[in-house]
């Protein structure tokens, strides 16, 4: 009888010197090849101001996008700040998602080393079934709600809200000890949120594949289409939010802060 | 941890790689499609929203317009129907004038008649007796048979001639 093999790990498929190619990394590469070559084609329609309907499809996308973010950060300056990093989350993930349940990812195998031993692995693995790929997204989002928290509301009030002096308010302390737990929590949280949604939904597939193998996994991949594109979103909007809680002056900063100058962040 | 680690297959060299792989797409992206669509989403609401200005002048103005052109039609109207009532005025008494210039031509023109007929008149009764006193005095000679002189006759003729109209009369 056949088996299948899970993997929680993503596989190498190649090396460049030390460096390992693994197959969600060739996963991201076509990812970003596709979307590089819609910023090639929307490139050459000369973004003209009576749009052809290729620009416009983009541009109702893009536009949408804005308005969804816009109505949570509530501020045009920081939405046009915002925007590049949440877009390309979104986008990026969606896409990875979507690629990821084509037919031959999963299914085309090569000869590779895993664990130590000559193996058929997966040419290609959808990308978010892999931490390396959720952790770096999660990290970057995390890393950039911290530095534009900053940003905005200056150092000191922006550290306020984590260190509080213990003889002024021990509750602040103790509060400000649990919301550094959180916003590393929040990495983990990002990171096996997405993996673990794509991983579960690589690891149906493949169950009900083995299982029956026709007509029986269309609607699984239909629905597969629907958690890949409300991941993205999860992820992107998470994001938006924790960036709008980041920037917004917080009631602790008052007390124990001067208040932030926003000056450094116009210019 | 590093059972952890392994387990799900992480490692630095690829999570690096896969952040940078990150970053090239927000920056690629970013420089040709966010910045350049946002950009171009943004000029065309500003334009509709100029178009959307233009069209409420315009439409101000062609009400304006509508307003001067009803007035000055308005205006038109009554200078024309002034205009009218003055020129029927005008009419009547260039009507009247030529009437009154006619019929004095006219009446003129009857006196002028008149005299030229009454001198016809004077002038045919004039060589009618003429003729009759010449023809008085040819008669007479027949009767008398007597052949007057050129001076008798012409003295017979003079005195025929004054006395001629009495004797008709």
């Amino acid at each position: 009888m056949a088996s299948i093999s899970i993997s929680l790990a993503s596989e190498a498929v190649g090396a460049v010197g030390s460096f390992q190619v693994r197959n969600t990394m060739l996963m991201a590469w076509l990812t970003m090849f596709l979307l590089f070559i819609v910023s090639a084609c929307v490139r050459a329609t000369k973004y003209a101001l009576v749009p052809s309907r290729f620009q416009a499809a983009v541009e109702i996308v893009l536009g949408s996008l804005y308005d969804l973010f816009a109505s949570i950060l509530n501020q045009d300056r920081l939405t046009k700040q915002f925007f590049p990093m949440l877009a390309t989350m979104l986008l990026f993930i969606v896409l990875g998602n979507w690629i990821g349940i084509l037919p031959g990812v999963g299914t085309i195998t090569i000869q590779a080393m895993h664990e130590g031993r000559m193996e058929a692995v997966p040419l290609l693995r959808s990308m978010n079934a892999d931490v390396n790929m959720t952790l770096a997204i999660a990290i970057i989002a995390m890393f950039a709600v911290q530095f534009y928290g900053m940003w905005e509301l200056g150092f000191r009030s922006y550290a306020g809200k984590f260190i509080v002096a213990p003889w002024k308010n021990p509750m602040g302390t103790f509060l400000g000890f649990l919301e550094v737990i959180s916003e590393f929590s929040r990495i983990i949280s990002f990171t096996f949120r997405l993996f673990g949604n794509i991983f579960a939904g690589e690891v149906l597939l493949a169950v009900i594949a083995f299982l029956v193998p026709y007509i029986a996994p269309v609607p699984f991949l239909g629905m597969e289409l629907l958690v890949g594109l409300i991941q993205g979103f999860v992820f992107a909007l998470l994001t938006t939010v924790f960036l709008k809680i980041a920037v917004t002056e917080h009631d602790a900063s008052h007390e124990d802060a001067p208040p932030a100058s926003s000056n450094h962040a116009m210019a | 941890m590093n059972q952890f680690l392994s387990a799900f297959g992480i490692e630095w060299s690829a999570l690096v790689a896969q952040a940078v792989n990150f970053l090239i797409l927000v920056f690629v992206l970013s420089r040709y499609v966010y910045k350049p669509v946002l950009g171009i989403i943004d000029r065309r609401r500003e334009a509709i929203a100029e178009s959307m200005e233009k069209v409420k002048e315009i439409e101000h103005a062609k009400e304006k317009v509508d307003l001067e052109r009803a007035a000055i039609l308005r205006k038109a109207d009554i200078e024309a129907g002034a205009l009218l009532e003055r020129a029927k005025t005008e009419a009547e008494t260039v009507r009247t004038e030529i009437e009154k210039a006619a019929k004095l031509q006219a009446a003129q023109i009857v006196t002028k008649g008149m005299e030229q007929l009454e001198n016809e008149r004077a002038t045919m009764i004039r060589e009618v007796q003429n003729k009759l006193a010449h023809a008085i005095v040819l008669s007479a000679e027949k009767i008398l048979r007597r052949e007057f002189s050129k001076a008798d006759q012409e003295n017979f003729e003079t005195e025929l001639k004054q006395n001629l109209p009495t004797m008709l009369s």
